[in-house]
């Protein structure tokens, strides 16, 4: 669907909204669905009105287990309540127009047997994944990163504590930093606070490949999923589609975590394997007379990097504690407040053994902290009228975060300290060969979120509409110190960056609102549901040089779903959804620092180190900018269901292009200074530095290159996803579980990318006179079918949990497309783009524009089939006691192969561990 | 392949010797009738020969005459009298190197040729360098370590030694590094290893032609930074005393480089970098000393870039997958070459990246790819115990001792 059809629709959709009538069917049914065993409420239940014996109505029922039916004429009937896991059961009443219901359902207990190891695919208009408390008991994860093995295309990772884990979602993904929007974009909701990186300032500017900090900074890559314990959470959503207008500043989709909120006994787990431990205590309270919860929790896990080094290390420490409070206010309805206080602190640590390392002082150490508090206030109307609720929701959350690293620092060769902060021509001042220096960045980033979200249910003849509208006002903002260091004892040498203090970088204030509908239209025993609504972001607080300013952003989104009646015991849904997300940029793509580029204008050494002098002309750039837009994705998805007997397939083919991720370009400038001549200075007569008074120069320029951020990354992504389950086979008592996925992604720039060629000839390096710009600098076409089979058995009678995973790699295609090192223009030192000419290919100079190594056909990387099995097994001794092992790769079937004249041997490590549940 | 190109047909000569020539007794002497033709050398195409001079001793008189030719293409035909003789050819020869032009020299001699009557004489060419004599005698390019255990580089040095009988000049000797790595084989086309090395790198030592001579057995030592290392890292040398540095001029004050004024500068040619040349620490490329044309009728490094460029497609195969690449670099014609040597780690050499008649084996400053060991280690030429000369057979393992102490002092 293109733009102007979105728009007409949406309008056409708004007007309706508006010329609706406020009045609802007089004569409905309401009410609560509860489980039996606890009386929380149930989300997500059908409720169905049958009159005279056949089904006339039915509705499922909200996130808070609340269902309103309209339409039914008093008098006699039944209500029939059913829900995934519990025992369907009929209620006969009596109806008055006033009913307000308490549905009790109780847990099946044949089908709670039915313990689901795996992930399961949510019955929705979008595609997701849900993974419950019981799958990650099974799983046994060390940090959120390996609940994802579990989604379609996914496959067991061992846990990486080295690096900052960011999301990947429906891609075969890449390690470039240039397409990380890909992760930005996703977001994470626990408890429906967002997790926010917007102010994420942690990185040390000039850390490369090998450096601790290389691989540990996430800035602008979204959430470090290292930080995310899974031991307190009741349940996982993963939105791959297009998630509801209630969420924004996201491209490629949502995790919303949910944490347990209800009774729970004392429950301990310890957790061991190669890398490290876990141990983490949990217990939920009830006062039921108060309508009263808290849950509290705590966690500790300690990793090596290597299980052969103590030295490199990585710890997380993690306190919770969730406080659910209501009112009921007979007749009107509830007041429910809900009050979390969190704090995550991890460090990374990064020492070397003594026995080997000389520098004792060498190390890295990366800490971060963060407090959130979380309060909301959810009116819930149980009364017989438009509103349904209205929340209030605020989240503000204090990270103190800090990088130090200590080196010793050996130079080879004079350099300059970096102790100039402005524009000029200076006498630089020569570092010392060896010095200990130390960085530090301190990072304080604040976070603050308020939402009011307001819903409302109406019925417009046969279609009921379910209204929700909300605002919010999402706030970052730095206050750390930043980035500190001694300038005459830098820690790399050569830096162009300077100390900066965060606190002095304006804050990010990002403002939205959100309108949806979700419709439903009975048509015959066929059911039309639509979820279409409309989202509007904009930054507030730019300045007016940003192209941004008081610019509003939509992201209209809208997902169908068509539910064709049961035949034969088999039920059938297609949808579909269409949307397109945005991803504000995030301070350190707004605000970048400054950068410094010198220019040696007199280098003259001397035997005698008091008569050497360099002088440098040192420019200051500015890296904002101002023409930065929004990531915006555009996804569209189209999705089957079938259940039959138990068994349960879902298929989903989804295409996703992205053309203006964040991405890390080169520009260039050009830049005067004075080349001073020394060779009149005759090194015997000198008493001090030569004086550049009289000292013969040649003013010229140079070319030089400088990074900014710009929407230069395309990230293309299409695939398919299905999820097969089967029942549980009564004898053996054994499920199969089936998944997989086949992703097709591309990853280029999507504009036009300089790049600097090294090459000298003579004295005169080309790229101080000549910058090619080129149309394609990089380009990754990646595709791959992977597929998992699950087979677990449950055996209650011993308490014995088992399930064998088979993770097929079944086929991949990794393609870098052939190249062209023709640039398509040039910038000469006069800062003029010229065409690139064939009189120019052949000057000495211009023709090394044409890049070398270019790939005249493509590198097509076949990746062959391979198997690796995992297994589970959990057994439950007593009341209180669960064991449970895991083994992951222990049988792996890799067949080596031959190509090009190469034998391909592929060896995968296994990883196991095992771990201790108690409940008290 | 071998291109035999014969300039003399059969000459039919009516032998009437007595008819000119006569001796000091007045008894006619007998005079011969020779044709000259030449085999160029090998994988030597399309040649023209010009400037030819032959010069004739006569081993009987010790006479010794020269005759000059302007060019090959007719028959060359000299009449003397009959005796043995030594006949020795030099001539400038151009061919074609990928399709451009080179101009080189050739000789080729024969001795003890008797001469009598009509004689046909076919000689044997080969390029010839202007001052062959000079080989690298030692080479240290892995770097250093600190005494706190961090890398050092810019203490890289080459030891050039006369290895003949006679003073050279060593103006205008340049050094090349190749552009291949010998630990990454590449099936290149078009394949011109066997007319010329691939370079990426050059530098020239400056002069009129007669400003640096060298003594027979005497060296020439030329280096990255020509300072007293040992004041930053004591485990490096003291360089202040070198002949020549090699020097980068930049406006990056990242990339700074001393320039020693009182040790005269390469002149540069070109680089692969744009920052400082640090010649391969690994020890995985090929490295030549060389004339830019035959040294006297030299080109100028302008025209060294200018033309010798040249484009090139290598088959990239890595396990699975393969794709022709593209590259770009410089020729470096092998008539030019002077001294070749071939480094690799001992245990990982995949291929030569010199023709086999420059260099046919491998001299290493690591046993292993990333061998921690390297650094300090140098690579020096071997002495012959009886004539006290370096061994230079153009095999490299043979002539190099392989992971020396780095000595730049050292006494050969």
């Amino acid at each position: 669907m293109n733009r102007p059809i979105l728009l007409a629709f949406f309008n056409t959709l708004l007007a309706a909204l508006m010329l609706m009538p406020g009045k609802a069917w007089a004569d409905s049914v309401r009410g609560y669905v509860l489980d039996a065993s606890d009386n929380t409420p149930l989300p997500f239940a059908s409720v169905a009105v049958s009159l005279d014996g056949s089904s006339r109505q039915g509705t499922t029922t909200d996130v808070d287990g609340f269902f309103r039916l309209n339409g039914i004429p008093e008098g006699r009937c039944r209500l029939s309540v059913s829900f995934v896991g519990y025992v369907t059961r009929e209620f006969p009443l009596e109806l008055t127009s006033d009913t307000l219901l308490l549905l009790k359902i109780s847990p099946d207990a044949v089908k709670m047997k039915e313990v689901v190891v795996t992930a399961s695919e949510k019955k929705g208009m979008t595609s997701a994944s849900i993974i419950d408390s019981e799958a990650m008991l099974h799983l046994q994860p060390s940090s959120f990163t390996d609940l994802l093995a579990l989604l379609p295309g996914g496959s067991t990772k061992t846990p990486d504590m080295s690096a900052a884990n960011t999301i990947k979602l429906r891609e075969v993904g890449i390690s470039d930093e240039n397409y990380n929007t890909s992760s930005l974009g996703v977001k994470f909701m626990i408890d429906g606070a967002a997790l926010n990186t917007d102010a994420n300032l942690q990185y040390l500017p000039d850390a490369y490949q090998g450096d601790a900090d290389y691989a540990r900074n996430y800035t602008s890559a979204g959430v470090d999923m290292r930080t995310i314990p899974t031991d307190n959470i009741e349940s996982v959503e993963i939105v791959r589609g297009i998630p509801s207008v209630k969420y924004g500043d996201l491209t490629s989709g949502l995790v919303k975590i949910t944490r347990k909120h209800s009774k729970t006994p004392l429950e301990a787990r310890i957790k061991a394997d190669q890398f490290g431990k876990i141990i983490a205590l949990g217990k939920g309270f009830e006062w039921e007379k108060h309508s009263l919860n808290l849950n509290t929790d705590a966690g500790f896990s300690n990793s090596r990097i290597d299980p052969r080094d103590p030295f490199k290390t990585y710890s997380r420490i993690n306190f919770s504690t969730r406080l659910r409070k209501q009112w009921k206010v007979e007749r009107k309805g509830s007041l429910q407040w809900n009050a979390n206080t969190d704090y995550t602190g991890s460090i990374d640590n990064v020492k070397y053994d003594p026995e080997i390392q000389k520098q004792k002082d060498e190390r890295y150490k990366s800490t971060y902290h963060r407090i959130q508090l979380y309060n909301s206030l959810k009116w819930m109307n149980n009364e017989n009228d438009f509103l349904r609720s209205v929340g209030l929701t605020h989240t503000a959350g204090l990270s103190l975060d800090k990088i130090m690293q200590t080196k010793f620092v050996s130079l080879d060769r004079d350099a300059v300290a970096p102790v100039y902060d402005s524009e000029g021509e200076f006498d630089g001042v020569f570092l010392p060969y060896k010095y200990l220096a130390t960085q530090t960045v301190d990072g304080k980033p604040f976070y603050s979120t308020l939402r009011l979200d307001a819903e409302g249910e109406v019925q417009t003849g046969p279609v009921r509409h379910r209204l929700s509208a909300g605002a919010e006002w999402q706030y970052s903002k730095n206050f750390g110190e930043g980035l500190i260091y001694d300038v005459t004892r830098p820690l790399y040498a050569g830096t162009a960056h300077r100390p900066r203090a965060y606190r002095d970088i304006p804050a990010s204030s990002i403002v939205s609102f959100y309108a949806e509908d979700l419709m439903e239209l009975p048509v015959g025993r066929h059911k039309l549901s639509a979820m279409a609504g409309i989202r509007g972001s904009m930054m507030t607080g730019l300045s007016s040089a940003f192209a941004m300013h008081r610019r509003v952003f939509a992201d209209p989104r809208v997902n169908l779903q068509w539910d064709l009646p049961e035949a034969h015991g088999l039920r059938t849904s297609f949808s579909g959804g269409i949307g397109y997300m945005n991803k504000m940029p995030t301070i350190d793509i707004l605000y970048p620092d400054r950068l410094f580029i010198d220019l040696t204008q007199l280098n003259y050494w001397h035997s005698n180190p008091d008569y050497k002098r360099i002088n440098l002309q040192t420019y200051v750039i500015d890296r904002n900018n101002y023409e930065v837009m929004p990531a915006r994705n555009f996804k569209w998805e189209i999705r089957a269901n079938l259940d039959y007997k138990g068994h349960s397939l879902s298929v989903t083919y989804f295409r996703e292009d992205m053309t203006d991720g964040f991405r890390n370009t080169t520009m260039v400038g050009s830049y005067a200074y004075k080349k001073y001549d020394t060779s009149g200075i005759d090194a015997s007569q000198l008493t001090g530095p030569p004086s550049l008074e009289g000292l013969p120069y040649e003013q010229t320029e140079v070319l030089r290159t400088y990074g900014m951020t710009q929407n230069g990354s395309r990230i293309y992504k299409e695939g398919i996803e299905f999820q097969y389950s089967s029942p549980r086979i009564p004898v053996i008592s054994t499920r199969l579980t089936v998944n997989g996925a086949w992703f097709y992604d591309i990853y280029e720039n999507s504009r036009p990318q300089f790049r600097a060629v090294s090459a000298v000839v003579g004295n005169v390096a080309v790229s101080d006179r000549y910058i090619g710009l080129y149309a394609i600098q990089d380009s990754y076409i990646r595709q791959q079918f992977t597929s998992n089979f699950i087979v677990d058995t449950y055996i209650e009678k011993l308490g014995v949990n088992l399930s064998a995973t088979a993770e097929c790699y079944i086929a991949g295609r990794y393609v870098s497309p052939a190249t062209d090192g023709t640039p398509i223009a040039y910038i000469g030192t006069d800062g003029i783009l010229h065409d690139y000419t064939a009189e120019d290919a052949a000057d000495p100079f211009k023709k090394h524009l044409n890049l070398t190594n270019n790939r005249k056909n493509d590198i097509v990387d076949k990746k062959r089939f391979y198997m690796c099995t995992n297994f589970k097994a959990s057994k439950r001794f007593g009341k209180f006691l669960t064991l449970a092992f895991f083994a992951d790769r222990i049988l792996n079937y890799a067949p080596d192969y031959e190509v090009n004249g190469f034998i391909i041997r592929r060896s995968f490590s296994p990883y196991f561990g095992m771990e201790l549940n108690i409940k008290l | 392949m071998k291109k035999r190109i014969l300039f003399a047909g059969l000459l039919a000569l009516a032998l009437t010797a007595t008819t000119a020539c006569s001796n000091e007794n007045g008894e006619p002497v007998k005079m011969s009738d020779m044709t000259v033709s030449c085999n160029v050398p090998e994988n030597v195409t399309d040649a023209t020969i010009s400037d030819v001079t032959i010069t004739l001793k006569n081993l009987t008189t010790g006479e010794t005459k020269e005759y000059k030719f302007p060019t090959m293409e007719a028959p060359l035909s000299i009449q003397t009298a009959e005796g043995l003789y030594n006949i020795s050819l030099e001539g400038s020869i151009k061919y074609k190197l990928n399709e451009k032009d080179v101009t080189s020299v050739i000789r080729g001699s024969k001795e003890n040729v008797k001469l009598v009557g009509s004689v046909s004489i076919s000689l044997d060419t080969y390029f010839h360098t202007v001052k062959e004599g000079f080989v690298i005698a030692e080479m240290f390019i892995s770097g250093t370590r600190t005494p706190e255990g961090k890398s050092y580089t810019g203490d890289s040095y080459f030891r050039i030694i006369n290895n003949s009988d006679q003073t050279l000049y060593a103006d205008g000797l340049c050094i090349f590094e190749s552009d291949f790595q010998t630990d990454m084989k590449e099936n290149y086309t078009p394949d011109i290893m066997n007319q010329a090395m691939t370079v990426a790198t050059g530098f020239m030592i400056p002069g009129d032609g007669k400003q640096y001579p060298v003594e027979p057995g005497q060296s020439l030592l030329i280096c990255d930074n020509a300072i007293n290392h040992k004041e930053i890292n004591p485990n490096s040398f003291d360089l202040s005393h070198a002949d020549f540095e090699w020097w980068a001029e930049s406006s990056n004050p990242d990339f700074t480089d001393p320039d020693n004024p009182d040790v005269p500068n390469l002149v540069p040619i070109m680089k692969e970098s744009a920052t400082l040349w640090q010649p391969h620490t690994r020890g995985v490329k090929a490295y030549a000393l060389a004339y830019l044309n035959d040294g006297e009728k030299t080109i100028t490094p302008e025209q060294f870039t200018t033309d010798y460029y040249y484009d090139y497609t290598w088959l990239f195969v890595f396990e699975d997958f393969q794709t022709t690449m593209e590259g770009s670099a410089y020729m470096l014609p092998n008539s030019w070459v002077v001294d070749a040597v071939n480094l690799s780690p001992a245990t990982g050499p995949q291929w030569l990246v010199t023709d086999p008649s420059l260099d046919k084996g491998y001299a290493s400053v690591s046993a292993i790819d990333f061998d921690e060991n390297r650094f300090g280690k140098c690579i020096r030429r071997k002495v012959d115990a009886a004539t006290r000369k370096l061994i230079d057979t153009n095999d490299s393992s043979a002539d190099f001792e392989s992971m020396a102490e780095a000595d730049p002092n050292h006494v050969f």
